[in-house]
Parts: structure tokens; C-alpha cells; sequence
């Protein structure tokens, strides 16, 4: 019950803030511009050539390798830097972003939408980072210690084995990777909605209640995850049988590409708003009565929608962690 | 009227009766003959063997001793050369392989094990044990004949490059003391006589002479076993062993494979029912030669595979068939009664050539969708198929010329993969990527291709043999055929197969088959592909069109002085020098980037879709064509039928005009959606 209501608290999450939706996209591309403009300008070597025109009906590799034989060393260069840099970069824009996302959803007030985003942003970018940096971590070392094991066994099998056991293991190695790089990543999302929604200034105590959490709403955790996986799947599956039918050699046609493309990319940020609102929804419905510790002040709550949003940059002088209600009066939230 | 095709099965029935009626050699000048008696051991992984070799001297000069491949010595320690060019520095204890000369006589009982001694003519390395030298008592005189008795036992080590042993399976190769091949003097170039016997190397390790082979295996009776040559005999000691003997005329090695899991299965190719009329009519016409002369005949084909890729079968069978067939037309039958074909247990077993013998290769994956159209079983099959022809049949040295075997293989294969399976996506069809023969070899022809040879040692290349070998050699030989045209290279190709079948070619031998049949000099393009280290690009820099200027000033015409001639007649100011001209002059700057030269045609297109083609022969650095034409040059292009296949880059051999920027749109569009993609993942998870 609890996960049908915070799927539909995502969706519509997703109608109301369509600006939101539409500041995730266009951060997307002017990122992705960042590497996509001078690969334009390599590529523009294709315009002066026919050879080219195969490139219209059919992708030609080799075509694409061969126009790279004499700078593709230079190439490959720049675009790997780049291209290391833009992920570095789109971390980092990534994390200051969800705290503009989760302070939107969380606190739904007539206060202009870009002042409210960029102020919970900057709010909560050092401890989300923070969160990043200790959740990854920990993840890197689990997962690389699970793939060397189960590398090793897969090796020692593959020795006596038919050839289909290692393959079958292979899979399950794969399946499991996923499976605990997806509980790291809903660590880290709980972990930044605790920090939102409980008022958390400490990471660690974010982490653990994130944990338990996840841990204790496995199913209605992992539910949440594969409904919005599975919807951005089936945005892919049209795209690539519009892509099928659709012939890109003139212009207006190759326009229509681009923007059935950038039409996925919204869409694709429209999932990733829902998903961010059906977690908090859910957290908020099925997070436990936390007692206070003493000896450190837990800051306040600031998703309440009753509740004004403090100033900017005065967080936790709203109340006490006692302030949290049940679920019914959790369950108006946003 | 009796329909064509009754006549054409009439005279194929007919011409099948008194036999092949072609210029084939159906035997090689036998000089060696080998009976071998081997067991396995097969908790141990040991061979124990006995060996009868008999050589016969092909030259006209006494020779006073014999030498030998030993070749599982190349897995004896890490300082071998075959471990030493590999880098070897750790290895588990079940990975080392060796072959010990128990005893070595000659047929009269005279011991030579002490007459043995290790040689090491490529590199001088000491520790290198794969070469082996007997001093014989008596030297053999031209013409004669020597019989030598060994006693052998081998450890097979974990199976690497098509030899050792895996999960139980065994695959046997280069097992047993082999004898190199006695050159006399003049063959293949050389001076004077001599042994030819080169140590084992990674990427060559094969030249032998022909001879015929008797070899009894003897293995668990609850293994099956796939081996070189037809199967004579098989019997069953009683307890629990079997001992197979098979036998096999005009080969040059032997290999075999045994295991518990196997599984058989024997299939027929015909002659007739597997190749229609047509494909021997086309056959016909290109080779111009009559049709009885290209009858082939019917093949086993025994396909040892293991019980999990029995699904794969077909594929592999299909294989073997178009391998038989086109080969078989283009070059010449198959003279053996049998074509085994191993689907090998384990990495490191796969793709490798014996004669009547190869080991193909697949996995599970590829029986399911979309994996089961990355063709690599087919290409692997028809490639080691098509070595029987170059390598089996005509015995090139690999060690110092693998380009005519791998290299004219893999033209072959090429060849035969397009005709099976089409031009487009003959290689892989995989989640919209498609990738054919002349797209594979092409991204591996880059500019910096220009420090090796194709023709060269094996074991002496800085980097890329397998370029070198295969991939160079294939575009040579299609760009050779795009000049000569495709009948005159299927006669090259046949004619030197036919007078080099059975035995041992050197390079300029094809190149003498080349000009003869051609009926021209091709050394030029001999020289420089084969022999040189240059590459082939040819560029259109540059391309403008203007008015061709009117004629201003002074001009003798018909002995007068006239002015500005090309003003006479005007009749308003529109006509003046400056209105739209009749005429535009069109330059075409074309030039050669690589050192290697070939005479190109360079094309053309006017706005109005006019064509005129120019030909350059391509060998000074640059020239500028020009052309006069009433409407403008829209674009031009060198090679414009893409003759010069070795040309690395297709891409700077055309311009235009005016640019269009679609196809690099689209291209951008597809890089920006795929990074957008990418960043929304990191959005997820950051």
C-alpha cells in the first residue's frame, strides 16, 4: 500500500514540477555539449567527404576509424580528458542537483522555484557530497571484493567444468554485482532523504539510519527502483523503434531524430524527479520513530509542508526530531 | 530439344567415369614416409611412442645428417624462444611440455643418440631445445634413402597454442620428432643445399616435406578420437584401451584429438548433389576451363564436437561445405577422402590447421540470439578449411613466408564468406553493427603500418605479424584483383595452385605466376606491397570551379591583332566579360600521402551531372587536373571504384564543392544522445 502510494506521490511529483524536470535536462545537456561540440567540430571533417553519405542510411565504423587515422592519438587525447573530466564534473553538478531536487519536493511552497532549488542545493552539496565519497567508497571496496572472489571461483570452475557452468556463474556474478551496487545506491538515496527529511548533519547517522531503512523495506525499496528502471526501459525501447522507422537522410528528418532524442532525455529526467519523490514519499511513510540521542542536537525536519522553510542557511532551529508525526500526517507530505 | 542442364548432368556423369580429367598433380614427390605407434597416458598426460622414418634425399649432394622439429619443446621452460618471445615468467607446474628422445637407430641397430645435438640456427639461444641434429654414420647419398627408428615420450603440458590437454580432452599436435625439409640447391632461391628447420616460434611452426603417414593411437576405449587421414583399423586391446590406425597419402603432419565427451558426426559432401550446375558453369567461365576439369569429389567430413555446441552443427557443417565447394572450384578438388573438423575443448584450442584436420571454434553463447550472427565459427572454419589448400596442398616455408598461406588464405576466406554470406554484415550483425570482410581488414590498414614487411620471417616483426601476414596481404591481393580484374586473378590464383600443389613455393614463384598470367610486369606493385614498407594513400586536396576568364587584350587571329577576341559579337551589356560565362574551369588537386605508388582514375561530377574521368599514374607527390566544362564541379573523387583496397584512408579520397553537414549532424546527434545518457546514470547514482 505503502509503495502504490509513494509511486504515485513520484508521478506526481513529476506533473508539478515540470520546471525541475526541465532544469535536470537542460543541466544534462549543456554537459554532455560540453564533450558533444568539439567532437562536432572533428566530425565536421564528414561534410566535405561522400564517402560520408553511407553515413545517412548505415553508421560505418569504419568510416569513423578511418577519419581518425591521422590526429586520432590527438584525438583520443583530448577526448579522454575530457571525458574524465566531464564525469568528475557531472558528479559533482549530480550532487549539488539532488539537494535542489529534495528541497523542491520536500518543501512545495510559493517561494520562487529557482531561489528554493539553488539554496537547498547549496545547503546540502558538502554533505551529500560527503555521502557520495563514503557510500562509493565503501561500495568499491564491497564490489571489488566480490568480483575477485567470484572471479576466482569462476576461474577455478571454468578449469573442470563444461563450458556452461562458468557462463551461468558469470551471470550470477553480474546479477549480484548489480544487486549490491543497487542496495550502495539506495543507501546513498535514503541516506540523502534522512538528511533532508530528519534534518541530519551527520553523515554517518544518515548512513546507518538509511541502512536500516533500505534493509528493513527491502522489497518496497527495490520495488521503487525497478518501477522507474523499468519505465526508463521502456522510453529506450520506444526511442530505438522510432529510431528503426525513422529514415535520417535530410535535414528535417535528422532534426526530428535530435528531438525525439532530446524528448528521451526528458523523459529520462522526468523518472529521475519520480523516483527521488516516490523514495521520499516512501521514507516519510515507513521511516521508525527515531530517538533522540543525547548529546547531539538533531536538527529539524525540513520537508514539513506545514511547517514555513526556514531561511536559507538556518536549518534546525524549527524544533526537535520529536516533531515527527505518524504515518497519516507524514502521508501529506509534499 | 534436350534441355542444357540434361546435356551438362550427362557430361558431368560421363566425365566422372574415367576419372578427373585436369592438370592437378594427384601426388607429391613422396620423401617421407612415417610409421608412428603411440599411447596415451592419460593420468599422467604422456605420449610413449615409437617411431619409423624413412627420408629420401631429394638432392644431388650426400647429405650426413637428418634434422628434427621437436617442437613440445617450446613448453619445456621460460627460457625457450617460443617462452621467451611470450614473456613468460610464471607458469603452474601442469603447464610445461616436453619430448625426450629415448633412444634414436638406424634400421640396422647402429645407436645415434650420441650423434644428437640441439640446434638453435634462428637465435642462437642455448636453451632452446625445439631444433634437434643427428650426424649420421654414413652420409645419404643423392637419390637414397635412410631409415631412422626413435623411441619418444612426450609430456603434453596444459593446453596453449592447439597442444596439451584440458578438462580431460587431449589435443595432439606438433607431438612427434619431425623432420625438417632438405632444400636442394635452387629451391626456393637457395644456393646451395641444406636443411631448412627453424625453431618453434609463436606465430609460425610449420614446413615439412610430404610424405605419407601410419600412425596407431592408442587411447581409453571410452574416448572418442578425431585424427589426421582416413581411419583404417580400430581394435580393442581388452583392457579398456583402443588402438586406432590412420593413414593418409601427400600430407606434411599429423594431429590428433581425444577425449571422453565428444561426440562424432560424420557427414557427406557430393560433388554433385552439393554444387549446382550453375556454380560449375560460373566456375567454368571464370577459370575458362571445361567443366569435367572442375568435378570434385566427394569429401567425409567428420565433425568432433563437444556435446553442448551439437546445436552449432549446422553452422559448422555449412562451413565445411562452402569451404569444399568454393575452394574446390577456385583452386582446385580436395584430394583427400576426409575433412575432420575439431570443435576444441578449452581456450587455446581453436583455429589451427593440419592437414585433413582443423580446429574450428564456438562457444554456447553464440547458438542465441543476436550472438549467433557474430559468424566467428564459420569464418574460423572456412579459414582453417582454406588452408589445406594454401599450407596443406602447396607447402609454403610459414617460418620465412606465412603471408603465402596465411596471407593468401585470408583472401580466400574472405572470398568465400562474401559468397555464402553475402557483402553486407559477412563478419558480424550485432545490435545493429554491421561488419563485413572488406570493413574488418580495412581498420586494421593504418598509416603508421610503415616499420615491417609482409614479406619477412615470422618471428621477426617489432609488432603486428598478424597485419603483416594476414591483413596486408588480403588487401594486396583484392586490390591486385580490383586492377586485373576477377577473371585473370582466379586464373592466377588456380595456376599457381595447380603448379605448386604438393609442393614448396617461394614468394617470387607466385609473382612469376602473377606476371604470366596477367601478361605484364607486376613487380612494381610486387615490390612495393609485398617487399616494401610504404603506404598507399591518395588524397583529393583540393577542388575549385570559376568562369573560364574571357581572352582581354591582344590576340594574332587569322593575321590580324585583335582585341579582347572573346568581346566580338556583343550585343548588350550582359554579354560583357563579366555576365554569367559559357564556360567554367574546373581544378582538381590530387595527391599521394604514402610512399607506395598505383596509377588512379580520378572523377568528375559536374552540377549538371555530367562525369569525366581522368587518369593519373599516380607516381609523382601531386597533380592538378583540369577541366573545362559548361557547368560547375559539384564534387571529385580518387579511385572513385575503390581499386587501391591498401589505401588507408577512403575518407580524404573524395571532396566537394560544397560541404554538406548531415551525415556529421547526425553522427554528433547520436555522440551527444549516448553522453546525455551516460550522465543521467551518473544523475542516478551521484
Amino acid at each position: 500500500m505503502h509503495t502504490a502510494q509513494a509511486l504515485k506521490k513520484g508521478l506526481d511529483d513529476i506533473r508539478a514540477n515540470k520546471r525541475v524536470v526541465l532544469l535536470l535536462w537542460l543541466t544534462n545537456l549543456i554537459l554532455a555539449l560540453a564533450l558533444a561540440l568539439p567532437l562536432l567540430g572533428w566530425l565536421d571533417k564528414l561534410s566535405d567527404t561522400s564517402e560520408a553519405d553511407v553515413m545517412l542510411e548505415q553508421f560505418s565504423l569504419r568510416l569513423l576509424v578511418e577519419i581518425g587515422y591521422y590526429d586520432f592519438s590527438a584525438l583520443w587525447r583530448l577526448a579522454s580528458r575530457l571525458f574524465v573530466w566531464l564525469i568528475l564534473a557531472a558528479s559533482l553538478v549530480s550532487t549539488f542537483m539532488s539537494g535542489g531536487v529534495l528541497t523542491v519536493l520536500a518543501n512545495p511552497s510559493e517561494e520562487p522555484l529557482l531561489e528554493r532549488f539553488f539554496a537547498g542545493a547549496g545547503r546540502y552539496f558538502l554533505r551529500f557530497l560527503g555521502l557520495l565519497v563514503g557510500v562509493g567508497t565503501c561500495a568499491m571496496v564491497v564490489l571489488s571484493g566480490l568480483n575477485l572472489l567470484m572471479g576466482a571461483i569462476v576461474a577455478k570452475v571454468s578449469e573442470s567444468s563444461s563450458e556452461v557452468t562458468p557462463l551461468i556463474l558469470g551471470l550470477f556474478q553480474t546479477v549480484l554485482s548489480i544487486l549490491v551496487g543497487s542496495v550502495f545506491l539506495l543507501v546513498l538515496h535514503y541516506a540523502r532523504i534522512a538528511t533532508v527529511a530528519d534534518g541530519l548533519s551527520s553523515i554517518i547517522k544518515a548512513v546507518l539510519r538509511s541502512l536500516a531503512f533500505v534493509f528493513r523495506n527491502f522489497l518496497r525499496t527495490f520495488a521503487l527502483l525497478i518501477f522507474f528502471a523499468a519505465a526508463g526501459g521502456l522510453v529506450y525501447l520506444a526511442y530505438w523503434m522510432i529510431r528503426g522507422v525513422l529514415p535520417t537522410t535530410s535535414w528535417l528528418l535528422i532534426l526530428a531524430l535530435i528531438a525525439v532524442q532530446q524528448a528521451v532525455t526528458v523523459a529520462r529526467s522526468a523518472l529521475q524527479l519520480g523516483l527521488v519523490g516516490a523514495e521520499m514519499q516512501l521514507y516519510v511513510l515507513r521511516r521508525p520513530k527515531v530517538e533522540k540521542i543525547s548529546g547531539e542536537p538533531e536538527r529539524q525536519p525540513e520537508l514539513m509542508a506545514e511547517v514555513a522553510d526556514p531561511e536559507p542557511g538556518t536549518e534546525g532551529t524549527q524544533g526537535t526530531q520529536g516533531t515527527e508525526g505518524t504515518e497519516e500526517t507524514q502521508g501529506t507530505l509534499g | 530439344m534436350i534441355k542444357p542442364k540434361i546435356i551438362f548432368l550427362a557430361v558431368l556423369a560421363a566425365s566422372c567415369l574415367p576419372g578427373f580429367a585436369d592438370k592437378l598433380p594427384d601426388r607429391a614427390e613422396k620423401a617421407v614416409d612415417y610409421q608412428i605407434k603411440v599411447r596415451l597416458d592419460v593420468k599422467a598426460k604422456q605420449l610413449n611412442g615409437q617411431e619409423r622414418i624413412t627420408w629420401r634425399n631429394p638432392s644431388q649432394n650426400s647429405v650426413g645428417d637428418l634434422w628434427f622439429h621437436l617442437y613440445l619443446n617450446a613448453f619445456k621452460n621460460s627460457r625457450s624462444t617460443f617462452n621467451k618471445s611470450r614473456r613468460l615468467v610464471s607458469a603452474k607446474d601442469s603447464s610445461w611440455g616436453w619430448v625426450d628422445i629415448v633412444s634414436m637407430t638406424l634400421e640396422n641397430g647402429t645407436d645415434l643418440t650420441k650423434a644428437m645435438t640441439f640446434e638453435q640456427p634462428d637465435d642462437g639461444n642455448r636453451d632452446d631445445q625445439t631444433v634437434l641434429r643427428v650426424g649420421l654414420p654414413q652420409p645419404v647419398p643423392p637419390g637414397g634413402e635412410v631409415t631412422v627408428r626413435l623411441v619418444f615420450r612426450a609430456q603434453l603440458p596444459d593446453l596453449r597454442v592447439r597442444t596439451g590437454h584440458a578438462k580431460g580432452t587431449f589435443m595432439v599436435a606438433q607431438w612427434f620428432p619431425k623432420l625438417g625439409v632438405y632444400e636442394p640447391a635452387g629451391m626456393r632461391g637457395r644456393e646451395t643445399g641444406g636443411w631448412n628447420c627453424h625453431q618453434f616460434h609463436p606465430n609460425s611452426e610449420f614446413y615439412a616435406d610430404f610424405g605419407r603417414y601410419s600412425v596407431e593411437m592408442t587411447v581409453p576405449s571410452s574416448f572418442r578420437l578425431g585424427a589426421t587421414g582416413r581411419l583404417r583399423s580400430k581394435r580393442d586391446n581388452g583392457k579398456g584401451e583402443s588402438t586406432y590406425l590412420h593413414e593418409e597419402d601427400n600430407i606434411h603432419d599429423f594431429a590428433w584429438t581425444a577425449g571422453p565427451d565428444y561426440v562424432l558426426v560424420k557427414r557427406k559432401f557430393s560433388g554433385r548433389a552439393d554444387v549446382t550446375g550453375q556454380e560449375y558453369r560460373q566456375a567454368s567461365e571464370l577459370l575458362d576451363r571445361p567443366v569435367d576439369e572442375l568435378l570434385l569429389s566427394d569429401v567425409e567430413m567428420i565433425f568432433v564436437m563437444q556435446p553442448g555446441h551439437l546445436d552449432q552443427l549446422p553452422r559448422y557443417e555449412g562451413a565445411a561445405k562452402l569451404a569444399l565447394k568454393w575452394y574446390g572450384l577456385w583452386y582446385g578438388r580436395y584430394p583427400y577422402q576426409t575433412l575432420t573438423v575439431v570443435d576444441p575443448v578449452g581456450q587455446g584450442g581453436g583455429g589451427m590447421e593440419y592437414p585433413t584436420l582443423i580446429t574450428a571454434g564456438t562457444t554456447a553463447l553464440f547458438a542465441y540470439r543476436p550472438f549467433d550472427r557474430i559468424r566467428f565459427p564459420e569464418m574460423v572454419t572456412v579459414h582453417e578449411a582454406g588452408h589445406e589448400w594454401w599450407y596443406g596442398m602447396v607447402g609454403n616455408n610459414e617460418f620465412e613466408e606465412a603471408w603465402l598461406d596465411e596471407g593468401i588464405n585470408s583472401y580466400s576466406t574472405g572470398r568465400v564468406m562474401e559468397k555464402g554470406y553475402g557483402k553486407r554484415g559477412t563478419m558480424i550483425q550485432f545490435l545493429g553493427l554491421d561488419l563485413n570482410e572488406l570493413d574488418t581488414i580495412r581498420m586494421q590498414n593504418f598509416p603508421s603500418r610503415v616499420y615491417d614487411k609482409s614479406l619477412q620471417p615470422a618471428w621477426s616483426y617489432q609488432s603486428g605479424y598478424s597485419f603483416y601476414s594476414y591483413t596486408k596481404p588480403e588487401l594486396m591481393l583484392r586490390t591486385l584483383e580490383n586492377y586485373l580484374g576477377q577473371r585473370t586473378m582466379a586464373r592466377i590464383m588456380r595456376t599457381f595452385h595447380e603448379r605448386w600443389r604438393f609442393k614448396h613455393p617461394a614468394s617470387q614463384d607466385f609473382i612469376a605466376v602473377a606476371n604470366e598470367i596477367a601478361g605484364r610486369d607486376l613487380n612494381w606493385f610486387f615490390d612495393q606491397a609485398l617487399k616494401g614498407t610504404g603506404i598507399y594513400d591518395y588524397e583529393i586536396a583540393g577542388v575549385s570551379t570559376y568562369p573560364v576568364p574571357k581572352r582581354l587584350g591582344l590576340f594574332d587571329e587569322k593575321g590580324k591583332k585583335v582585341l579582347n577576341p572573346d568581346k566580338k559579337g556583343e550585343k548588350s551589356p550582359k554579354d560583357s566579360p563579366s555576365s554569367k560565362p559559357e564556360v567554367y574551369r574546373s581544378d582538381v588537386l590530387v595527391q599521394r600521402n604514402g610512399e607506395a605508388q598505383f596509377p588512379i582514375d580520378v572523377l568528375l561530377v559536374f552540377e549538371d551531372g555530367h562525369q569525366v574521368v581522368k587518369h593519373w599514374d599516380g607516381k609523382s607527390r601531386w597533380t592538378r587536373l583540369s577541366v573545362d566544362y559548361k557547368s560547375r564541379l559539384a564534387r571529385a573523387e580518387a579511385d572513385p571504384n575503390r581499386q587501391i583496397e591498401l589505401d588507408v584512408n577512403w575518407a580524404n579520397n573524395s571532396r566537394r564543392m560544397s560541404s554538406d553537414s548531415r551525415p556529421a549532424v547526425k553522427l554528433a546527434s547520436h555522440v551527444l544522445y549516448w553522453l546525455q545518457g551516460m550522465l543521467a546514470f551518473i544523475g542516478l547514482v551521484a
